[in-house]
Parts: structure tokens; sequence; C-alpha cells
């Protein structure tokens, strides 16, 4: 195995020369003249909308395509200027590592210490040899507590944070990380992102992340490749991009712009002369005119003595409760107690979303809002019915529940006829069928795919179709988990608009999240759960000054909320609603 | 929302872990050869009384732990029982007497032994998983001559295991949830339950199976055809001697009680 010492011996890391591939099977090339350099050493960022390329070009990279699941392709792609269009896989692998969208998937060991040591031990170095890279590694990505657990133990930041250290002990000069935060909660992200921080500044590593939410990340690197529908759209440094596409990467790419940048651009707009644009990151400090941090300093000494209120948001009204939950308590035939005593009251037409760390009892207490679980004890009563006692009929066109993972749910073979299952469940008229099958689809944009199989819709399709699937039978509410999970921007957008339409018409929107962002811009109620017990119930803003409770729930707030508490000591929701506070609108 | 089947190993420090699995699979199979070749009621129990005398001595588990993992096989013993003693024809006075037919003490207590045995195989099976890490289960079979790339599919299997299971789970709610009721029998509702859980486990499987099989090659999984082992497993003789004790044990069971 090279050491990552020797990269400078090449004059780049990963060079594509008109790289061009296409599916097996397929017309359009999902890869179009792809050219960029990127020199050893770089922390390089290749961004880009879903179904963009980005994971192709990481497993052209790797050899596995078109070598090993066949393919065609053309020009050249180099790393460490060897091909990898004429190397195995095992042998590019000496050169570049790379870590997984999701850990579950790439974890071959049950413990820590075993996934860290495989790749070394399959390379056959000595025991001492691998004791010392296994200690090296421990320390850098801060693994050395866990170092005897089983992986099943772990949160899905630490399991990926195994991951990039079992790459790391195989010391590959570059280090491909592909959308490694996009399964995980803001802490598993933060901690992903502070350990590429911490590697890079102890190592000359090359690391090319590919990333779609770009937040975190952008202010990390320092060249940025974007990839639109297969196609260099941007190649150069991130400052540039910002210069000089700024308002496209939302618009037009469908990406999440910082909202540190997005901030500083709406101020420009007001005529606030901003030197530096921001490129992320939740600090004001820097680049905000020092003129507008102390045109606050009254406010935020004020916010300081004045916390916001903690009462709970007042969901009280004169009508009777849509969903009430009383005294819920679910635990498992081992005893194991995963919801204990939860009361809720619920009205119709709110929106709400449901936070907490991993394994809190979140996905629990929905699926026993649906009667998918049913209480050991204590109610649920769903408009009017009791969840232990209907029928999965009733309850149907009462709530609908819509999984993290849409394609659990399919179970047809075209788009049309997933949604026109639920109908014929109903025993509609087979002309009704046909009728309201068409209306779901025209509404949620995919009556063109119509004839394509479920599975072969892109991710945020699956998502707005297993949505659809389930508001045929017209209920009162729906109950979302994770619906912005691996999403893009403009696919989380447009579906949560969706969700702002259907919440318009005085349904029920409640979404199981771990995305604050959709938290701060869309909901009025938020429930933390911890422990399978709700110990929050109110508003965003009460929530994000709340910093203990963030800290046990394993939340971290938004940039602009950061920013907004930095800057005039209280939280604004939105980058608008910061710019506003800033500029004393209103 | 994970599975909760417990089935995995946990590290301790009792016998039956510091045993090499070579030696533990010894035993197995030595009491395992005995309980299948054991017709009689009474030695049934007395086997199934020292597998689980065994288990709960030698290996540091709970009884709770072994509850757990018996009662997944327990109906399985059961409806082998009750098979069993529908299809075995030993001739005697009846004892009991059913309208499908009617039963003498021989084929009853036939039966019973036959789901015993099973019970009894559950405890040998469990007292060599609760204690043995499937590396280095692995790595002694490799010793003995089998490439690792085959014997690391055990730890593969343990590995993905509770992920399938958990993913089934969730595949079944989410079918459930979109059956909005009855629209076909329940057997035939059953049955394309089971098809559509299999098309889409299949499908998520094999693309979880192309990363990893990915993530391995980039770890130089198979590349040469031997590898080193971290943590080289331990030959501890009083375990070895334990095996060939337990063998000594099956041949003198054998001779003395005349098994079958």
């Amino acid at each position: 195995m090279p050491s990552s010492r020797e990269a400078d011996a090449y004059a780049y890391a990963v060079e594509a020369k008109s790289f061009t591939y296409w599916h097996p099977r397929r017309e359009v090339a999902t890869l179009k003249q792809v050219s960029f350099r990127i020199r050893p050493g770089e922390f390089a960022l290749i961004a880009g909308p879903s179904g963009s390329g980005k994971s192709t070009l990481g497993l052209c990279a790797l050899g596995v395509r078109p070598g090993l699941l066949l393919g065609r392709a053309e020009g050249d792609l180099l790393v460490r200027g060897s091909s990898s269009l004429r190397r195995p896989t095992c042998k590019i692998a000496d050169d570049l590592g790379i870590v997984f969208q999701s850990p579950d998937d790439q974890i071959s060991n049950l413990t820590v210490e075993d996934e860290i040591v495989f790749g070394l031990e399959n390379h056959q170095l000595t025991r001492s040899e691998i004791a010392s890279r296994l200690e090296e590694v421990l320390d850098l990505c801060r693994l050395r507590v866990y170092r005897k657990r089983s992986v099943w133990e772990l949160s899905g930041g630490e399991k990926q944070r195994v991951a990039i250290a079992s790459m790391l002990a195989l010391k590959s000069p570059v280090l491909w990380l592909d959308e490694p935060t996009s399964n995980l909660d803001s802490a598993g992200e933060y901690q992903v992102w502070d350990t590429v921080e911490r590697i890079r500044r102890s190592s000359d590593t090359t690391i090319i992340a590919v990333q779609h939410n770009i937040d975190h990340v952008l202010p990390l690197v320092d060249h940025v490749v974007l990839l639109v529908d297969g196609a260099v759209a941007f190649d150069g440094p991130p400052a540039e991009l910002l210069r000089t596409h700024r308002w496209r990467l939302p618009s037009d790419w469908g990406l999440w712009l910082p909202q540190a940048t997005d901030v500083a651009m709406r101020l420009q707009d007001r005529g606030i002369a901003i030197t530096t644009l921001p490129h992320g990151g939740a600090a004001v400090a820097p680049w905000l005119p020092t003129e507008l941090l102390q045109h606050h300093e009254g406010s935020r000494v004020a916010a300081k003595n004045n916390e916001p209120s903690a009462e709970p948001a007042d969901s009280t009204t004169a009508e009777a409760p849509w969903l009430e939950v009383k005294d819920l308590t679910f635990s498992y035939g081992s005893g194991t107690r995963l919801i204990s005593n939860v009361s809720l009251s619920v009205q119709r037409g709110e929106m709400i979303a449901i936070v907490g760390p991993n394994g809190a009892g979140k996905s629990t207490l929905t699926m026993l809002l649906v009667g998918l679980l049913q209480p050991t004890r204590g109610s649920v009563v769903v408009g009017g019915l009791r969840t232990n006692r209907a029928s999965p009929a009733e309850l149907g066109r009462k709530i609908a529940y819509v999984f993290q993972y849409p394609e659990h749910q399919f179970i047809a073979n075209t788009v049309l006829d997933e949604v026109a299952h639920g109908v014929r469940a109903l025993r509609k008229p087979m002309a009704e069928v046909a009728t309201t099958a068409e209306a779901a689809l025209r509404r949620i944009g995919l009556w063109e795919w119509r004839d394509r199989h479920p599975f072969n819709l892109s991710m945020g399709q699956k998502r707005r179709l297993s949505v659809a699937c389930m508001l045929v039978t017209e209920p009162d509410g729906i109950i979302l988990d994770e619906p912005t999970f691996g999403q893009d921007w403009l696919s989380a957008t447009q579906l949560m608009r969706f969700m702002q339409s259907l919440n318009q018409e005085n349904r029920t929107v409640m979404v199981v999240t771990h995305d604050m962002r959709l938290v701060a811009e869309y909901v009025s109620r938020v429930l933390v759960v911890v422990g399978g017990a709700i110990v929050f119930d109110g508003s965003a803003e009460q929530l994000f000054c709340k910093p203990d409770l963030l800290k046990a729930a394993q939340l971290i707030q938004p940039p602009v909320v950061q920013m907004s508490l930095e800057a005039c000591g209280r939280p604004s929701l939105t980058t608008a609603a910061f710019v506003g506070s800033l500029l004393g609108d209103g | 929302m994970a599975a909760r089947v417990d089935l995995a190993y946990r590290e301790g420090t009792s016998f039956f872990h510091r045993t090499d699995p070579m030696s533990k699979l010894v035993y197995v199979i030595a009491a395992s050869v005995l309980i299948i070749n054991s017709f009689n009621l009474v030695k049934q129990f007395s086997l199934l009384a020292i597998s689980a005398a065994i288990a709960l001595l030698l290996t540091g588990q709970s009884p709770q732990r072994y509850w757990a993992g018996v009662k997944l096989v327990l109906a399985l013993a059961v409806s082998l029982g009750i098979t069993g003693a529908l299809l075995i024809d030993k001739p005697g006075p009846v004892v009991v007497a059913t309208p499908l037919r009617n039963f003498t003490y021989r084929e009853l207590t036939d039966g019973f032994t036959m789901g015993l045995q099973f019970v009894s195989l559950a405890f040998l099976a469990l007292s060599f998983v609760y204690t043995t890490h499937p590396r280095d289960l692995s790595q002694a079979v490799s010793k003995w001559g089998m490439s690792y790339r085959y014997t690391h599919g055990m730890v593969l299997a343990l590995v993905f295991l509770p992920i399938l299971l958990a993913e089934a789970g969730n595949v079944e709610k989410a079918h459930r949830i979109r059956d909005f009721g009855a629209t076909m029998n329940p057997l035939q509702r059953r049955l394309q339950s089971l098809r559509h859980l299999m098309v889409t486990l299949v499908a998520r499987s094999l693309r979880r199976a192309e990363t990893l099989a990915c993530a391995m090659d980039v770890k130089g999984f198979g590349m040469a055809p031997h590898r080193t082992y971290f943590k080289e497993v331990e030959w501890w003789r009083p375990g070895q001697v334990f095996a060939v004790l337990s063998v000594g044990a099956t041949i003198a069971f054998a001779l003395l009680f005349n098994t079958g």
C-alpha cells in the first residue's frame, strides 16, 4: 500500500478527461464529457442535484463501473495518474478509499475494532503495524471509547465515523466520501464533518466529498466541481461559485444554498456592503458589518435577561381534539419500554414536527398513532376512532402514514397501478379507480411517469408517489417519517410545499424529522421525544432557545437560528426573517 | 425500529468463552449425535438436563437469555412432536382417543421425545452462538484449510440478519397500512403480502449487496489467498480437554445405555 506521503509524485489526485459513461442499455449518457482536476492534498466538493451522476462518478473512479457492473465509457478517469478504466478495483483501492452514503450497507464486521482492522488484515499487514494504525485512527476519529462496542450499539454518525476510520487505516492517499451525511441526524452530520476537518488538519490526504446539502461543507473546501445533468456546470473555488452562480444554486440546480450566504446576499440586495461573501457556517461575526452588530447590542443584552417563555404552544380550542393520546405506554414482549405515559392532543389543521435523537421512540410513537402498533396501556383516539378497535379501512380514511423508505410501501409494477391499488382496496367502481388515480398522479406531477416501475423513480419522485398512494383515501391527517431524507433542495421543497397545501385544506400534517431547517421553516408546533417521553411541546422558536434541551435531544439549531441568536439575541427561523430583524423591518 | 431477536455473541470470560471454537464445535457435534440417536423419553430428558446444565453453568449467560432463544424454536418443537406422534405407528394399548386417530403410549412418548430432541439441540446451538465470536470461528475454520473468503460469510450473516429482520418488519407494516381492509380472503391476502415482501426485500438486498461488495473490495477482501488475523484464536488446554471428554462421554453413553 502506498503511503499518502507519496501523493505529490503525481500532478493530480483525480483527473477526468472528457469522461463519458453510459449505464448498460441506456441511450443517454449518465456522465457527459466530464473534465476536472483535483490536486493532491485538496479538499474538493463534488456537488449537484439528485440524479446528476455524482455517485456514478465515484463508482467509475473506483473501477466498479464500467468494469464490474458493465456499462460503456469514453475518455479517461485517472486516480493518481493511473486510469481507473484499466485497473481492477482492489488495485485502485490502494490509491482511493471510498465511504458510502449508508453506514449500514458498508460495515461487514460486528465490532468497531474488527471493522477498522478488517482491511489491514486483508492486506496482510503485521499485527504490530495493524495495532499502531488502529490506535492512530481511533484517536483521529474520536472512537477510542467505542473500540469494543458492537456496531449495532452505535448511532448513524458514529457508524459513519467507523466507516471513515476503516478507510483512513488503509492510508489511502485519496478519500472519497459519497454523501456521507445524507442518512444522518444533525448531530451525526456535525460529528462527520468535524472528523473530516480533523483529518484535513492532521494529514495530507486528498478529500473528495460528494454532497447536495453544501451548508456544512462549503466553508471547508478548496475546490468545487458542480455536476448538473451529468455535465460539469462549474469547476473552481467556492468563492467563485458563489460570486458567479449563487442565484442558480437553489432555483436551477436544486441545491441547498448555505443560509449564511443567503443572508449575506439578501443584505447586499438591501444595499448593505458585504466585503466577503460567507461560504456557509453559522457565525456572523467574520462577515457581518460591525455597525449592524453594534446596532443590535442592546437587543442581545435584553434577550439575555428575557428568555422566551417556556410555555407549551397553546393548542386548546373549544373543538374536541382530532387526535387524543392518553397515558400511552408501549413495551415489547421482553418488557423493554419504548413509550412511557405519553399524553397529547392535536387539533385538525395543525402542522407538527416530532424530533429527537435516534432510538428515542419517535417512529414507535407515530406507529401507535396510526394503529400499526397497539398500546400496552393507555389509548389513542383519531377522529373519534380508538385505534385498537377500528379496522385498517376505517383508520385509513382518518390518518395516513408514509414510511421513511418509500420502497417499503410499493407493491405494484407501475406508478399508475401503485396509486390505483389503494382506490381498488376501497372497493370503488373501476371508472372511479382510473379517474382518482389519474387525479392523484397529476397533482403530484407524476402522470408522465405513470408507466414506470416505482423502484425506477428518483428518490424525490418515490417519496411523492408514496404520499399520493396514501392520500387516495382522502384522510384528515398524514404522518411522514423523515420526508426530506436524502433529497436535494428542489425535491424537499416541492414535497414540503405540497404538505403545506394539504395543511391549508385543514388536514393535520405531522413529520418525524431530523431536519432542523424543515422544523424552522414549515411547522407551527414541535414535540421533542427523548427516552420514549415527550419532553417538550411548543414552538420551534421556543425550542431553539433551550440549549440544554437541544443538547439532551442531540439537536442542533439551523445556521440561521445560530446566526440570529449571535447577532440579535433572539432566534429567526428563516433567512428572510433574520434579514428583517437585522434591518429593523416591521 | 430494530427487530429484537437477540442471538448475538456477547463478550465474556466464562469457560466456553475461553474455549476455542473448534473444541466447542466438537462438543456440539458429539452431543448432537447422541441427542439425535436417542429415542427414549427418559434418556432424552437426561440429555436435555445435561445440555441445559452445561449451557447454564459454563457459558455465563442468564436463564432468561436461554429462554428467549429456546422460545423461538418451541413452536417448532411442539409441532414436530405432534407430527411425530401422528406419523409414528407403534402397537399397544390406546391411552388417548381422538376423532382423528387413537394414540398408544409409545406413539405419544416417541412424539414427545422428538420435540425434546429439538429443545436439547437448541441449548447446544445457543451455548455455541452466545459464546463464540464469529470472527474467531471464521479464523479457526480457515486454519483447517477453508478459504477465509467463504468463512467470513458467517460474520456477514450475523451483521445483516438484524437489518434484514428489521426491514422485513417495516415492509410488512408498510404493506399492511396500504391494505385498507379486506379486498380478498385472508389466505389470498397473506400470499400476496408474502410476494410483495419478497420483491421489496430482494430488490433492496441486491442494492445493499452491491454497496457491501464494493466496500469489501476496497478493503482488499479476497485480494490475496491468505490474510492476517489481528487477534489470534487462543487454544486453551482445558477447553480442548473438555472437547475430548465430551467425545469420550458420548461413546460411553452410547455403549452403556445402548442408545436408540
